[in-house]
């Protein structure tokens, strides 16, 4: 299989996995989705291991982790600043407590989990792959 | 840092796919090193050496 061949089928399986959700959201059926998208998954890392061609290189994987850390870095601040603002609102809309506390504790495990990968990877010997 | 990466690939006529699966890099990462826009790690330099049978010393130049 080429790499161009996998990128098809998963853009391919994307907008079916998409489409699933959106019936699923409608049919307040959620078990099915959640199955489908664990199938999915399991079949993509099977074909992303036939695929010959290189998908990825130490390049790649340079240019992803400094786009990750600048994401994050980024999206902390807006969630920070965006929680404050709803939480000051709140009165106003008792929902907004709601997204509030949505975003911060996302944030906050966001962050645990940046942390605690971080923390392994640095132990581990350093590897390209 | 500079490279002799280019000069090196014609003297041998292989075309950047051909470096980069020798390399065991994408194409891409071949044009960019081409064009001095990526430093390559240690790993990757040795193996663009060797697959245009040269040395790391003689393929790249350090800037002083």
């Amino acid at each position: 299989m080429t790499s161009k061949q996998y990128k098809i089928v998963k853009l391919v399986a994307t907008i079916f996995i998409a489409i699933v959700f959106a019936q699923a959201i409608v049919l307040k059926n959620y078990l099915i989705p959640i199955i489908l998208l664990i199938i999915i998954a399991l079949v993509l890392l099977v074909l992303r291991r036939k695929v010959k061609d290189i998908i990825a290189d130490e390049r790649d994987y340079a240019i992803g982790g400094k786009s990750a850390l600048l994401t994050i870095q980024i999206y902390s601040w807006i969630a920070v600043v965006v929680m404050v603002v709803l939480y000051s609102l709140r009165d106003s809309n008792p929902f907004y407590e709601i997204v509030g506390a949505t975003l911060a504790y996302s944030t906050c495990l966001l962050m645990l989990l940046y942390s605690i990968i971080f923390h392994f990877r640095s132990k581990t010997k350093f590897s390209e792959k | 840092m500079q490279n002799r990466i280019k000069e090196f690939r014609n003297k041998l006529n292989i075309t950047q796919e051909e470096l980069a699966q020798k390399s065991k890099v994408r194409r891409e990462t071949i044009v960019f090193l081409e064009q001095n826009k990526y430093n390559p790690s240690l790993l990757l330099a040795n193996n663009v050496a060797k697959a245009l049978n040269t040395t790391i010393e003689k393929l790249f130049i350090f800037d002083k």
